[in-house]
């Protein structure tokens, strides 16, 4: 009986490997397991190696184990590449022409093998061989014990367009593949008992969350230039914007994207671009402009490594100094990081409210594991309510005559704004310093006043976002902090550690708002523990001079710069040892 | 209520040197604004960096003035949230031609429904007299003080060969014709754009004003401004690309008037959610539980 199962799926580049992740995912989700998964793929459209695992379990999972108990291989190299990844007793099932001649290394290594004659099987049942992929999977429900109801449930949501032809077929050949496997070997047993009460979830990523949160806060105007792993809110929203009044405009390039979103947004509907860090090092000039113009506008990074093109298609959490200090000048700006979709499709929301009420860019960081990974999910909430701040939309709604779009007359800083059309709410948005019509100016007391107006938006910003999310035992030892996707491994950790009566007992600080930082409360929150450790999938932990300025100086440092994410079995052993991560 | 030129007044005093030529734009596009009767209002201008942005504050509508070279992207913006306004973005040569040339050209391809205003006194003149993308090969400037070594831009050329819709030059010394253009250019429904030759009176060593006023021609003969000699005598067929073209490419005598002129679809045919009205005056509709179900 299994608790949790590793599946990987690997081939090359254009062989289906997500569509066959994607539908172990919802074969499982209809049962009501939770399952994670995860994608590798080079920067390639064909030829370079891909792989989809997914990690499915009976309690939530929100993160990927470095060993896996299932390998389905769809050519020699994925053999070679991922048998020293399988546990004891593991399986590989692959077809008979790929498996190597000699297999007295996997017997050593304990490792099973389900291999079969795949193509004649197929031609004798007169299916198509492009549909060997469904008895693969028929394959792994028997061994799962799993029956076939729900893999057909997720045939026909994967074929929903194709006919019942292709749905039949398909179906036919994972029940072919079910019965060959079911019952044959006691040795192969990955028997997993799904939860008796079933929750309502979501398969998702954060990019689509993403999407699915600018929706939600009835966005109107996106655009962006396609770049890995941010091009799917694109591609999500070009499919469902339209109907939803939205327009979603590919730019030719990144500085289009946000002059021209900012132009919208200043235009008076709500705006987003999405991008990862090389565009966002594009958008830097106009990031500075919303500073001074007071402009709202929500920037979406979901971060790659680098620096310069990096490792285009892997993970990294290397622009929060970006974030908080890219574009020249002194202005207030916010910056957050969700840790899941869940999160992303909340906090796009709350971006939208906070870039209109405050006037000012809103950054958020996604990278690419929480934007591409496919989450179980909670099953979204209804949408926050929208607030536009001291937005005018109506003429009459216009007091001041003349009208002063950078009024000094505010207590918080934030002064109101019109739109254009509005007959009397006439102003300028400047690049300049400006008086309070938005005129140039190069009066020194005026910019005084100006720019000290736009950082009075900092004391009611701090008080009224909550960086912090604590999640572990309340009495914990350690505290670890972190943010961003590493999340889905740490909240796995320490679930683990902690009902591990040998382990010590920890917590997680989840910092989700980034900047500003309320350094007081962090101080407070952090005190208490006897050891700290700071975790981020980077390699010199960006969020060490903001833990110095509360005063914390963490114990150990997890970091990671492969370009993969922190795996749960992986991280277990690295917290529980306080071992420093490779690279320092 | 008729709109009056006095509307656009913001009563901040110019800046630029007396005799610039964008003196005349300054005064003649609120002429225009007034016989087409747009008020003030329901106007965006946006400004780029330098002399042309210098005037930001000078014409009394909604504007932006925005970085340099991205003049054009806060209008384009400003027409998808509220296509029902009239916006006009107005850049230097040194911006358009170089800085942000990328977004001229892109801006042409995809037809935008902005009619720019390009201030073409082929230098740069706030940063103190270097070579722009529109200063002629050999012209000596601070910053190429043995003679410019690029051949210059045309900007009427690559506008028309990019797909703008609409392509006219004006010249400051004829504003009466120069207001008729703008007011042509301001209602064609797409991407518009004026070349406006002018003069630079403190960084260009030639007398340039007296040099155009040699050299240009209109290539079409109208009421407000009466043919000298050279003048067209013919009609000229502005709908004709490969006679725009061939136009573009005078050097011995310059063309002014509207030069290529023709109809394609703007962002109200191409974007679903603008056929319903201004975008800013939209409520978005529907429910997100109909988007969940595809995860679930």
């Amino acid at each position: 009986m299994k608790h949790h199962i590793a599946i990987k799926v690997a081939g090359p580049a254009g062989s289906g490997i997500k569509s066959i992740g994607l539908m172990l995912q919802k074969s499982f989700q209809r049962l009501g397991l939770f399952t994670f998964g995860y994608t590798e793929y080079p920067s390639l459209i064909r030829g370079g190696h891909n792989t989809f695992q997914v990690d499915v379990s009976v309690k939530p999972v929100n993160s990927s184990t470095q060993k896996i108990d299932i390998l389905l291989a769809l050519n020699p190299e994925s053999i070679s590449l991922h048998a020293d990844e399988l546990n004891k007793n593991g399986v590989i099932i692959a077809d008979k022409s790929i498996v190597p001649a000699d297999t007295s290394l996997l017997k050593k290594q304990n490792i099973h093998l389900i291999d079969l004659n795949i193509k004649e099987i197929l031609e004798k049942n007169e299916i198509p061989l492009i549909m060997q992929n469904s008895l693969q999977l028929g394959v792994i429900m028997a061994i799962c014990n799993l029956g076939l109801d729900s893999l057909y449930e997720a045939i026909d949501w994967t074929f929903e367009k194709k006919g019942d032809d292709v749905k039949n077929n398909n179906k036919k050949s994972a029940s072919i593949g079910y019965t060959l496997v079911e019952g044959t070997s006691k040795d192969i047993d990955f028997s997993i008992i799904p939860p008796k009460t079933k929750k309502d979830t979501m398969v998702i990523t954060a990019n689509e969350a993403n999407g699915l949160g600018f929706i939600a806060g009835k966005g109107q105007f996106y655009s962006a230039y396609p770049m890995t792993p941010s091009t799917n809110i694109l591609h999500y929203l070009a499919l469902h914007g339209p109907e939803r009044g939205i327009v979603v405009r590919q730019a030719s390039n990144e500085i289009e994207a946000i002059g021209v979103a900012m132009g919208a947004s200043n235009g008076g509907v709500r705006a987003m671009v999405g991008t990862s860090g090389g565009g966002m090092d594009l958008m830097t000039e106009f990031i500075s402009m919303l500073g001074i113009a007071e402009i709202p506008l929500v920037i979406i990074n979901a971060q790659r490594s680098g620096p310069a093109t990096g490792l285009p298609t892997w993970q990294e959490q290397s622009d929060l100094n970006m974030a908080k200090y890219a574009g020249h000048g002194e202005y207030p700006r916010i910056v957050c990081a969700p840790g899941d979709p869940y999160e992303a499709y909340v906090m796009t929301q709350e971006c939208l409210n906070l870039a209109d009420v405050y006037q000012i860019p809103v950054i958020m960081l996604t990278d690419k594991h929480v934007a591409e990974s496919f989450y179980t999910t909670p099953k979204f909430p209804h949408p926050i309510p929208i607030n536009r701040g001291k937005l005018i939309i109506n003429e009459e709604d216009i007091k001041e005559k003349p009208f002063l779009r950078y009024s000094l007359d505010t207590p918080d800083g934030i002064s109101p704004r019109t739109v254009p059309g509005l007959k009397g709410g006439i102003f300028l948005a400047s690049s300049d310093e400006h008086s309070q019509e938005g005129y140039s100016t190069e009066d020194g007391n005026v910019r005084i006043d100006q720019q000290s107006k736009r950082l009075k938006k900092n004391e009611a910003i701090i008080k009224a976002i909550n960086n912090f999310e604590y999640y572990g035992e309340k009495d914990a030892d350690v505290l670890i902090i972190s943010w961003g996707s590493t999340k889905g491994a740490i909240i796995d950790s320490i679930t683990e550690l902690n009902e591990d009566k040998s382990s010590k007992k920890f917590g997680f600080l989840q910092i989700k708002y980034l900047f500003p930082l309320n350094y007081e409360k962090l101080s407070k929150l952090a005190s208490k523990y006897k050891k700290v450790i700071l975790v981020e999938n980077n390699s010199t932990g960006q969020l060490l001079p903001d833990l110095r300025l509360a005063g914390i100086n963490p114990d150990s440092m997890a970091l990671r710069f492969d370009g993969k994410p922190f795996f749960k079995d992986e991280l277990v052993d690295e917290i529980r040892n306080f071992k420093l991560t490779k690279g320092n | 209520m008729a709109v009056k030129i006095t509307d656009f007044n913001t009563g901040v005093q110019p800046t630029w040197c007396p005799g610039c030529g964008a003196y005349a734009v300054k005064n003649v596009l609120p002429q225009a604004l007034a016989e087409l009767n747009l008020p003030p209002h329901k106007i965006v201008i946006t400004y780029d960096i330098g002399c042309n942005g210098n005037g930001a504050d000078k014409i009394n509508t909604y504007a932006v003035k925005s970085l340099h070279g991205r003049s054009m992207l806060p209008a384009i913006g400003a027409k998808y949230a509220n296509h029902d306004l009239k916006v006009i973005s107005t850049i230097g040569d040194g911006a358009m031609m170089w800085e942000g040339a990328e977004h001229w050209i892109t801006s042409a391809q995809r037809n935008e429904d902005i009619t720019v205003i390009l201030y073409n006194n082929e230098i740069y003149g706030l940063t103190t007299g270097q070579t722009s993308g529109a200063t002629p090969c050999g012209v000596k400037t601070v910053s190429y003080p043995y003679g410019t070594v690029d051949q210059p831009m045309n900007p009427v050329l690559v506008s028309i060969a990019s797909g703008a819709t609409f392509v006219a030059r004006a010249f400051v010394g004829k504003p009466q014709h120069m207001k008729e253009i703008f007011k042509q250019a301001i209602q064609h429904k797409g991407f518009a754009i004026v070349d406006v030759i002018m003069q630079c009176v403190t960084w260009t060593k030639i007398d340039m004003l007296s040099y155009y006023k040699d050299t240009v021609y209109g290539l079409e003969q109208d009421e407000s401004d009466k043919p000298k000699s050279g003048f067209s005598k013919t009609k000229y067929d502005c709908t004709d690309k490969a006679l725009a073209l061939k136009t573009a490419l005078q050097k011995d005598k310059i063309p002014i008037g509207v030069i290529y002129k023709e109809e394609a679809p703007t962002i109200t045919d191409k974007y679903s959610p603008l056929k319903k009205g201004a975008l800013v005056n939209q409520k978005p509709e529907g429910k997100i539980e109909d988007l969940l179900k595809e995860f679930c």
